[in-house]
C-alpha cells in the first residue's frame, strides 16, 4: 500500500487531519528527493568499476605477447596517470559517484600494474608478497573512500593481504594441525578487531562508511566462526597442542579487551547509550561465542553430537535476545529462522528406525511450532514496545490520548505474558 | 574551496604514492637489467606433472659447481641438494665457456668471500628464480622445450647483489625466437 493511500485510510479512521495527512505527504516527498539514493545505480556502478579492474587484472595475466614490454609499460602509467587526474577532477567537481568509481578502479589497477611489472622484469615471489605492496601503497588513497561498497572491497583485500600473509609464517611451522589453529585464532582475532576498528570513535567521525562496513563485517565474521565452532564436537579431538594454549590466551585477551568496550562500541555504532540489558546481552553473546570456540576446537573431547546440537541453539538463542533487547526486527527473524533450521537438522540426526524417525519428527515438529508461536508473539510485542517509545509528537497522539490508551510496555517483557498472536 | 585545498593536495599525495612506487619498481627492473653482469644457468624442469602452473614456467636452477668438473659430475651434484647455509652467498665466476652470456662455475661463499667473485647474491634469493612467466597458450611449447631441449635462463646480477630473471634460451635462443606456437 502506498503512502497516500495509508494517509486516506488513517483520515477516515480518524487518525489524521486532513492538514496533518497534506503535512506528511509534504514531508514525505521532501524527504525522497533529497535522502534517496539511487542505490540500484550504485550497485551497478560499483559491478562495474569492480569488472574492470579485475579484466585489467586479466589481460595482464595472459601476458600478450604482442605488446613488446616497454609499450606495455607505457601503456599502464597513461593509464594510472589517467585515473588519478580523472580521480581529482571528479573531487573537484563534487562527483561523489564518479570519484569513487574511479577509486576502485585505481586500486585494482595497481594490482594489476604490479603484476605487470613482476611479469616483465621476471621478479618471482609469491602472490601474497604481491598483494602486501599493493596494501601498502594504496593504503593512504583507499583511505578516502567514502561509501559502503568501496569500503567493504577495500576490507576485504586487506583482509585477505594479510590474513595470506600471516599464512605463509604460519604454514612453516611444520605440523598441519598447528598452522590451521593458529590460523583460526588469527583470523578470528581479525574479526574482533574489526569490530574494535567498526566502533573506534575516530574513525566512525571521519570515515562513517568505513567505520560501519568495518563492525558489520566483523560481526558477520565472528557469528560466522562461532556458529562454526559448534560443528568440531561431532569430531572427536585427541591432542592437545602447545599452540592451542598460546591460540587460546590471545583469542580470550582480545576477546574480553572488545567485551569490556562493549558500551562504547554500540554507543559508537547506535550513536546513543544502550540501554544495560542490550549491553548484558552482547556481552553474553560475545563471551559465550568465545568459550565455545575454544572449547570445542582446542580441547580434547569425543564426538559429542547433542553437544553440538545444544551449543549451537544457545547460540542464535543469545542471538535472538541480543536482536530482542535491542529491538532488531531483522536480526530476530534470522535468529529464529537459523533456529528452526537446525532443529530440521536435529530431525535428520536422529533419523534411525520408523519408530525413532516418528518420534522424532512428532516431537521436532512441535517443537518448531512452539518456536513458531513464540516467535510470532515476540515480534507482535517487539512492534507495540517500538510505538509506545515513540514521542507523542512523532505519533501524532495529544499526550492525554496516549495516556488514555492501553499501557505499553516501555521496555520489551521478559515472560510470553506480553502479547498475543 | 581554499579550505578545502590541504585536503585536496593530500589525496592527490594519496592517489601518486602507486603511481610513484610503481614507477620505482620499474627503474629498478631496468636498472638491474642494464647494468647487471648476465649469466646463462641452466634449468630443469623438477615435476613434469606441475611444470606449467599457471600462466609461468617452474624450474629447478642446475648449478655449475665450481668443484664439478663435467657434465657428469653436474648432473650427480643436483643444486637443491646442497645444504645452503643462511647467510650465505652465490659466487659466480667465468669458466671456461666462450658462449654470450656465459655460464658460470658457481660455489657457495660466506659474506666475507665475496670479493672473489665477478658477480654474488644470497642465497635466499634462489628462491624468487624458480619461474618464468610465459604468454597465455604457450604453455605446452614451453613444458615440451624444457623436456627436449637444453634450456637456460639469463640472469643480470648487480654488484649489489639484486639479480632479476632477464630472459629464457632454448638452446641458444631466445624464447621469442624459439618458441612461435
Amino acid at each position: 500500500m502506498d503512502l497516500q493511500s495509508k494517509l486516506a485510510g488513517w483520515q477516515r479512521a480518524g487518525l489524521l487531519s486532513a492538514e496533518q495527512a497534506a503535512k506528511i505527504a509534504a514531508f514525505e516527498q521532501e524527504s525522497q528527493r533529497h535522502g534517496a539514493r539511487p542505490y540500484a545505480f550504485y550497485a551497478l556502478g560499483g559491478l562495474g568499476a569492480l569488472a574492470v579492474a579485475f579484466g585489467l587484472i586479466s589481460l595482464v595475466a595472459s601476458n600478450w605477447q604482442e605488446i613488446p614490454p616497454g609499450a606495455k609499460l607505457v601503456l599502464d602509467l597513461l593509464v594510472g596517470v589517467g585515473l588519478v587526474l580523472g580521480t581529482l577532477r571528479a573531487e573537484a567537481a563534487g562527483s561523489r559517484f564518479v570519484r569513487e568509481i574511479l577509486l576502485l578502479v585505481l586500486f585494482g589497477f595497481v594490482l594489476a600494474s604490479i603484476g605487470l611489472v613482476g611479469q616483465i622484469y621476471q621478479l618471482g615471489g609469491e602472490a601474497h608478497d604481491a598483494m602486501l605492496l599493493w596494501s601498502v601503497i594504496t593504503f593512504a588513497a583507499m583511505l578516502h573512500l567514502r561509501t559502503g561498497l568501496g569500503a567493504a572491497v577495500w576490507l576485504v583485500a586487506l583482509e585477505a593481504t594479510w590474513l595470506m600473509n600471516a599464512w605463509s609464517v604460519i604454514d612453516k611451522l611444520g605440523s598441519s594441525k598447528e598452522e590451521t589453529i593458529l590460523f583460526v585464532a588469527l583470523w578470528f582475532v581479525t574479526a574482533l578487531l574489526l569490530l574494535l576498528v567498526g566502533g573506534a570513535g575516530p574513525v566512525r567521525v571521519r570515515r562513517p562508511a568505513l567505520a560501519r562496513t568495518a563492525w558489520q563485517l566483523g560481526a558477520v565474521q565472528v557469528l560466522g566462526m562461532m556458529s562454526i565452532a559448534p560443528q568440531f564436537f561431532y569430531a572427536r579431538i585427541d591432542d592437545f597442542y602447545s599452540v592451542s594454549a598460546i591460540a587460546a590466551l590471545v583469542v580470550m585477551a582480545v576477546s574480553l579487551l572488545v567485551i569490556a568496550r562493549v558500551p562504547a562500541l554500540l554507543a559508537a555504532i547506535t550513536g546513543r547509550e544502550q540501554e544495560p540489558q542490550v549491553v548484558l546481552s552482547v556481552r553474553v553473546l560475545l563471551f559465550y561465542g568465545t568459550v565455545l570456540n575454544l572449547l570445542a576446537c582446542l580441547l580434547q573431547h569425543p564426538p559429542m553430537g547433542l553437544v553440538a546440537a545444544l551449543s549451537f541453539m544457545v547460540l542464535w538463542g543469545l542471538v535472538g535476545w541480543v536482536a530482542y533487547v535491542s529491538r532488531s526486527y531483522p536480526l530476530f527473524q534470522v535468529a529464529t529462522a537459523v533456529l528452526g533450521v537446525r532443529l530440521l537438522g536435529v530431525y535428520v540426526e536422529v533419523l534411525g528406525s520408523l519408530l525413532t524417525s516418528g518420534l522424532g519428527l512428532i516431537s521436532g515438529g512441535l517443537l518448531t511450532l512452539g518456536v513458531a508461536w513464540y516467535w510470532r508473539k515476540k515480534t507482535v510485542q517487539m512492534h507495540g514496545a517500538f510505538a509506545a517509545e515513540l514521542p507523542a509528537e512523532e505519533t501524532g497522539h495529544e499526550t492525554g490520548h496516549a495516556a488514555a490508551s492501553p499501557p505499553e510496555p516501555a521496555s520489551p517483557p521478559s515472560g510470553p505474558q506480553g502479547g498475543a498472536p | 574551496m581554499t579550505e578545502r585545498r590541504p585536503e585536496f593536495v593530500r589525496f592527490a599525495i594519496a592517489l601518486a604514492v602507486p603511481l610513484v612506487v610503481l614507477l620505482l619498481l620499474i627503474g629498478r627492473g631496468e636498472l638491474i637489467t642494464h647494468s647487471g653482469t648476465k649469466w646463462r644457468v641452466r634449468i630443469t624442469g623438477y615435476d613434469p606433472r606441475d611444470l606449467v602452473h599457471g600462466h609461468y614456467l617452474r624450474y629447478q636452477l642446475s648449478w655449475l659447481w665450481s668443484d664439478g668438473d663435467d657434465e657428469a659430475e653436474r648432473s650427480s651434484r643436483r643444486s637443491r641438494q646442497r645444504p645452503r647455509e643462511p647467510d650465505s652467498f652465490f659466487c659466480l665466476n667465468h669458466g671456461s665457456d666462450t658462449r654470450k652470456p656465459p655460464e658460470p662455475r658457481v660455489s657457495l661463499v660466506s659474506r666475507d668471500e665475496r670479493s672473489g667473485c665477478q658477480s654474488s647474491f644470497p642465497v635466499e634469493i634462489e628462491e624468487r628464480l624458480d619461474r618464468f612467466y610465459i604468454p597465455e597458450g604457450k604453455g605446452a611449447a614451453f613444458e615440451r622445450a624444457v623436456r627436449n631441449e637444453t634450456c637456460y635462463v639469463v640472469l643480470a646480477v648487480t654488484r649489489t647483489g639484486q639479480v632479476v630473471v632477464e630472459d629464457l634460451l632454448v638452446g641458444d635462443t631466445s624464447w621469442r625466437k624459439a618458441i612461435k606456437d
